[in-house]
């Protein structure tokens, strides 16, 4: 089967890895499975080549699948890989449709939630705030009360 | 009831109300971050981080809580290239009794049901650079399409009577459709908005037509916005919803009640001097003292002898912090008892009066949680009063009004922090205590003197009491570091005396903390609270999910355990 074979630096958290650059390209082979294993985390053995070492990440186009590459176990003639699944990548247009409740976001937010990440040093920035009109003792008055009427 | 708001520029646009016009209308469906006005252009290039897009492009807007019912409103770029691009905007109007099929997909072509606003030889938007758009090129070059898609209306309208209702004298052009009851389609290749009828005398304006209007009714012309106006129902929009079937309520409130207005109360209608009883004045510094000579005078130990003591007809003395000219008669003799004293002096018209401090408007630091308890915390200084805890939501953005309804006789006041702040109007704080410094004149009211010492504590605590007068100080202490996060009292307990040396202005102590940010990329690496619903392909960069509403994902039961699991941790999506 084919596999394309490549080398990326992305986050492990990016949806979209960049396989389509042609530095990150390093390859595409054919491959085969000698021993049952799990598609999620399969081996597969390659012929060995000089650029093997330089990849990370691998599509196998019969599974529609990205993986990243866990191991690699080279011999004289043989090598072998073992990959595990990116979901990310592998069903990125389906996940981008989807509708979730988000609960951060880089761009998007509301700030006035309260967040506990923000942080706080241990000491405070004291204000105060006046209203511009005020008493004035300068023009205290006397109030004098008398019974009667004068 | 769904809350209409949608964030725009990371700020809430929530409900509002066209102003300048005759004719109020109700809640406002608006797009702009800046009152009524939506402007697309701006919105496009802060989507497109500055750079206009060189290709067809879509931006689509929805109700929080609806987005399931599809776009309410969109933006579309068409590319003409060398520079040049048109944009449309599409509207939606909202079935009441039907969930709206969220087709946008395409743009239907010919007239049939759109509004196109063609200004001859200035339709197409020339150049991508936005330094180069000016105000009416914003408007005037973009070509607007409509489509209106089932206004509901249970009643029959003429022409005239809809037209009638039409702002302005612009309805011109052909009328290709014109079943008005059951459909909002207009064809007006001019600048005023029209109104289609709904229900019961409801109606809602669609605007604008792409013409910058500087007229009384620019608000609404230049404003792409829906208005749900109840004529003569008085109703809000939620309200509306509810009488014609809205049977989804959504969580969150609709803040449809209007609160009422807590105002100032007014000063007491009758007082001491309506009985009779006794005359109040506002003597100098010499008049008290001619008194005082006249007092202690030999005329007045002859008076003694002849009359009786008029030193017990002088009912109270004492002194206030601030001018009285304004509520003084024209002088005369004074009396203490029958005695003429021969001492003239200016009378007090009334008893009570009221003094207004005028306003106080406080901005956030933050804008953000950081703002508000309990981050930020506030005290309230008032003379004669001490301080006490205020929230930071009531001072934030809120007009207050400070008055005293002070009692001359007395010297007791009540002070009053009245609130203006979006619906409310209100007296939020009402606190009490005595003014005046009083002057004994004899050994006798020398003793009446420490009891309002005593009487004053309790002003402090906001309100004369009867009986006991005085408290305990541990329950002072109590009270005023209740509700103070870092327990600390700022003024002690206030009495006539004391209190006429201690601060004469109002003012507000605000505790703020020093945050702590790790710069640009805390966004990028921790996104910040969001906590609403989104469907992923509307985002960009670092996302953290809660929960994902339908896990539609053709994986295994694994794989698909794996997507949410990571969706929960934070991916980030494409930023373009």
């Amino acid at each position: 089967m084919e596999i394309k074979l490549y080398k990326i630096s992305d986050d492990r958290r990016t949806l979209i890895k960049d396989v389509s650059s042609a530095g990150n390209i390093i390859a595409t082979v054919n491959g085969t499975i000698k021993t049952d294993c799990d598609i999620l985390a399969p081996t597969i053995e390659l012929t060995y080549f000089s650029d093997l070492a330089k990849c990370n990440y691998m599509y196998v186009s019969d599974w529609g699948r990205y993986y990243y590459i866990n191991d690699l176990k080279v011999g004289a003639q043989r090598c072998f890989i073992t990959g595990a699944v990116d979901v990310l990548m592998s069903y990125a247009t389906q996940i981008q449709a989807l509708k979730c409740i988000v609960e951060r976001q880089e761009y998007e937010h509301q700030l006035y939630l309260q967040d506990k990440y923000f942080k706080a040093l241990s000491y405070k920035i004291v204000k105060t705030f006046e209203w511009k009109k005020q008493f004035d003792k300068n023009n205290s008055s006397f109030v004098l009360t008398t019974g009667g009427e004068s | 009831m769904p809350v209409y708001r949608k964030q725009f520029a990371g700020q809430d646009i929530s409900l509002g109300k066209v102003v300048g016009d005759a004719i109020t209308y109700g809640p406002i469906l608006g797009f702009s971050s800046t009152g009524t006005r939506f402007d697309a252009i701006q919105y496009i290039m802060e989507q497109e981080n500055g750079v206009f897009p060189a290709t067809n492009k879509e931006y689509l807007f929805y109700i929080d809580g609806m987005e399931e019912d599809g776009p309410i409103f969109g933006i579309k770029v068409f590319y003409q290239g060398n520079g040049k691009a048109l944009i449309g905007y599409k509207f939606r109007q909202q079935a009441h009794d039907t969930v709206l099929p969220a087709d946008w997909g395409s743009w239907p072509a010919g007239d049939t049901g759109y509004q196109i606003m063609d200004r001859a030889n200035n339709s197409v938007y020339d150049g991508i650079d936005p330094n180069n758009i000016s105000e009416t090129d914003r408007w005037e070059n973009g070509i607007i399409f409509w489509y209106a898609d089932a206004i509901y209306s249970a009643m029959s309208y003429t022409e005239d009577e809809l037209y009638g209702y039409t702002l302005g004298a612009n309805i011109i052009g052909t009328h290709q459709i014109r079943d008005f009851d059951t459909c909002a389609y207009h064809l007006d290749t001019d600048q005023s908005p029209a109104r289609y009828v709904i229900d019961d005398g409801g109606y809602i304006v669609v605007g604008p037509h792409g013409y910058w209007n500087t007229s009384a009714l620019g608000e609404v012309n230049s404003a792409i916005s829906v208005a749900l106006a109840l004529k003569g129902i008085g109703k809000d929009i939620d309200s509306f919803l509810d009488d014609i079937g809205e049977t989804s309520p959504t969580p969150g409130g609709n803040y449809g009640h209007t609160p009422d207005i807590i105002g100032i109360p007014g000063l007491p209608s009758l007082g001491i001097m309506d009985s009779g009883m006794a005359t109040m004045w506002a003597p100098n510094k010499a008049q008290v003292k001619a008194l005082a000579a006249f007092l202690w005078s030999d005329d007045y130990h002859d008076n003694v002898i002849k009359n009786c003591n008029p030193i017990e007809n002088i009912i109270q003395f004492g002194v206030v912090p601030f001018p009285l000219a304004s509520i003084t008669g024209t002088a005369r003799n004074v009396y203490v008892g029958n005695v003429d004293t021969e001492v003239q002096m200016d009378p007090l018209t009334q008893q009570y009066i009221q003094l207004d401090f005028g306003e106080l408007s406080l901005g956030e630091e933050f804008n953000s949680c950081m703002d508000y308890e309990p981050n930020t915390t506030m005290l309230c200084y008032l003379p004669y009063v001490g301080t006490f805890p205020i929230a930071a939501y009531e001072v934030y953005n809120c007009t207050l009004k400070l008055v005293y309804n002070v009692d001359l006789y007395s010297g007791d006041f009540t002070a009053f922090i009245y609130c203006i702040k979006g619906q409310l109007t209100s007296v939020l704080y009402e606190h009490s205590g005595n003014l005046m410094l009083q002057l004994p004149i004899t050994g006798a009211n020398y003793s009446q003197y420490y009891k309002n010492q005593a009487r004053n504590f309790m002003g402090f605590l906001g309100g004369v009491a009867s009986g006991n007068p005085v408290q305990s100080a541990s329950a002072l202490v109590d009270s005023a570091m209740s509700q103070n996060s870092v327990d600390v009292q700022r003024t002690g307990t206030y009495s006539g005396a004391s209190a006429i040396m201690g601060n004469e202005k109002a003012y507000i102590i605000i505790t703020l903390p020093k945050q702590h940010y790790p710069g640009e990329y805390y966004s990028k690496t921790e996104g910040m609270p969001l906590y609403l619903t989104r469907t992923l392909s509307d985002l960009k960069g670092f996302t953290k999910v809660e929960s994902v509403i339908d896990n539609t994902v053709t994986a295994t039961d694994t794989e698909k355990a794996e997507i949410e699991r990571l969706l929960k941790d934070g991916i980030i999506l494409p930023y373009n």
